[in-house]
């Protein structure tokens, strides 16, 4: 049976963009920049220091509790280790790598067991030792959320769906190297011992749902799951209800409903750090837009500046007003081009001016289009009018901790209303009367 | 280059309050029809004088 999620819109996705180049490029950055913190979870502290020749692959910084280790992606030497812009928008210290171009790497040693033969214990370790996170944006830890999945989960999901528009990356991976990511779910799924294992792609990627197939006689315990396309089925909640009919309740995570979801590019590099013994040093990068020259998929050392990408990639437009790391609906808009690649960054966007235009004076006219398009069923309009009003009790009532941010309501408002915004500052207003 | 640091989303739909609103009046003419059909042509003063 064909389940749905409820809500979601279609905007442009204008993904052809990106995908007229098919030939990756690297970029060697001149410097690096590493932040101690690319995770959720507590920062790294540094493991070397200013002065130090580093090595390709060799952690410099690892800390305790909820964190996994970072890796230099160069070999160089370290010049700073100072507070660097982070696409977060605020500072977090990092480590500075002046790049040698020569690639001098750590022996890597990977472990070629039998599959049967692997131990879970060995993979989760290889996995946190390769610095793996949630590469589609959450940047969880990899090691903890499947430690949490363990014998828990009767569904394994790798997510391919990618519904932000102009972004291309996973698809490019799925174009390129779908081995690592079926040989990735297959080490997973020896880990967490789920009864169903899914590939989930939405229809709008032929290619990589071609060479998937191409391949899936190799790799029987996975199913292929082609998802019509529709924003946001990448978020996981969604996802688990397109592919499962179930509902995660309010407030919980994926593993109360057993079901489990890395982003396909976790599972490619699961695969490297288990089998190759390779951390988690570069990434593949969309750079789209209308506001630059070449639109394409790079592969980026993780810490590259965004400026050495835009510079690759032909340069701005004069009229560019923004510059988004990550997608044009949940994406972060950036104010300084120096801050690096982090391991959750897929995508540099640029926009030109005319693309978003806010309303002076947003006026709800209460036609309810949020109501149906909010894929978490909440009430966007009431939330609005009792975030206005300064209404937090009401606020919670309506689940405002719900919302996942998707933009859905403020792409589809017709009297576009910062509805994202104001919500943001509502959960932030909910939490704090919480915590009191 | 002044980069714009603003709130996602980043793209909006095209639908307009203005589109809305030109539905609405649409939907309203059938009404009139029916009005003016039983009241004769003092219905459309009726509405003029409403709107204004």
């Amino acid at each position: 049976m064909k389940h749905l999620f409820f809500g979601g819109i279609h905007p442009k996705y204008n993904k052809e963009m990106s995908t007229v180049v098919t030939t990756f490029h690297r970029i060697e950055p001149q410097q690096v920049v590493i932040p101690l913190q690319q995770h959720i979870g507590a920062p790294c502290k540094s493991l070397v220091s200013v002065g130090d020749r580093v090595l390709l692959g060799q952690k410099i910084g690892d800390g305790e509790g909820l964190c996994v280790p970072v890796h230099s992606s160069v070999s160089g030497t370290v010049v700073a280790i100072e507070p660097r812009p982070h696409v977060s928008g605020r500072e977090v210290m990092a480590i500075v790598i002046e790049n040698d171009f020569q690639d001098e790497a750590v022996l890597f040693v990977g472990n070629d067991a039998p599959l049967d033969e692997l131990e879970p214990d060995d993979m989760l370790h290889a996995i946190r030792e390769a610095g793996i996170v949630g590469m589609g944006g959450a940047a969880f830890p990899g090691n903890v959320k499947a430690l949490s999945a363990m014998g828990n989960v009767d569904t394994l999901i790798a997510n391919a769906c990618e519904c932000e528009p102009y972004i291309t990356a996973d698809d490019s991976l799925l174009r390129t190297t779908p081995e690592d990511v079926l040989r990735g779910m297959q080490l997973l799924g020896k880990v967490l011992k789920p009864s169903r294992i899914v590939l989930a792609v939405e229809d709008n990627k032929q290619e990589a749902i071609q060479r998937i197939r191409e391949l899936q006689g190799k790799y029987p315990s996975v199913e292929l799951a082609v998802l019509p396309t529709r924003y946001p089925q990448g978020s996981e909640k969604q996802l688990i209800q397109a592919l499962t009919g179930r509902e995660v309740p309010p407030g919980q995570l994926p593993v109360s409903v057993d079901c489990a979801v890395f982003n396909v590019s976790t599972f490619a590099a699961i695969y490297r750090a288990v089998r190759l013994g390779k951390p988690l040093t570069e990434r593949i990068v969309t750079i789209s837009g209308e506001a630059i020259a070449q639109p394409q998929n790079f592969i980026v050392r993780i810490g590259t500046p965004f400026h050495d990408l835009i510079e690759k990639a032909g340069g701005l437009h004069d009229r560019t007003e923004r510059v988004i790391s990550g997608g044009p609906m949940m994406g972060i808009a950036q104010k300084d081009l120096a801050v690096p690649v982090v391991k959750a960054t897929n995508s540099i966007l640029c926009l030109l001016k005319d693309v978003n235009g806010a309303a002076e004076n947003p006026v709800c006219l209460r036609c309810g289009k949020c109501v149906a398009v909010c894929p978490m069923k909440l009430l966007p309009l009431y939330m609005y009018r009792y975030q206005l009003a300064g209404r937090t009790k009401e606020l919670q009532r309506l689940n405002v901790l719900d919302c996942i941010e998707c933009g859905s309501c403020a792409f589809t408002c017709p009297g576009k209303l910062p509805l994202v915004e104001v919500f943001r500052k509502g959960k932030q207003a909910v939490r704090e009367v919480n915590g009191k | 280059m002044k980069l714009t640091v603003a709130s996602s989303p980043h793209i909006r739909g095209n639908f307009r309050t203005n589109r809305i609103m030109l539905d609405v009046v649409l939907a309203l003419l059938p009404a009139l029809d029916v009005g003016v059909f039983q009241f004769g042509i003092r219905a459309v003063m009726v509405a003029l004088i409403g709107v204004a």
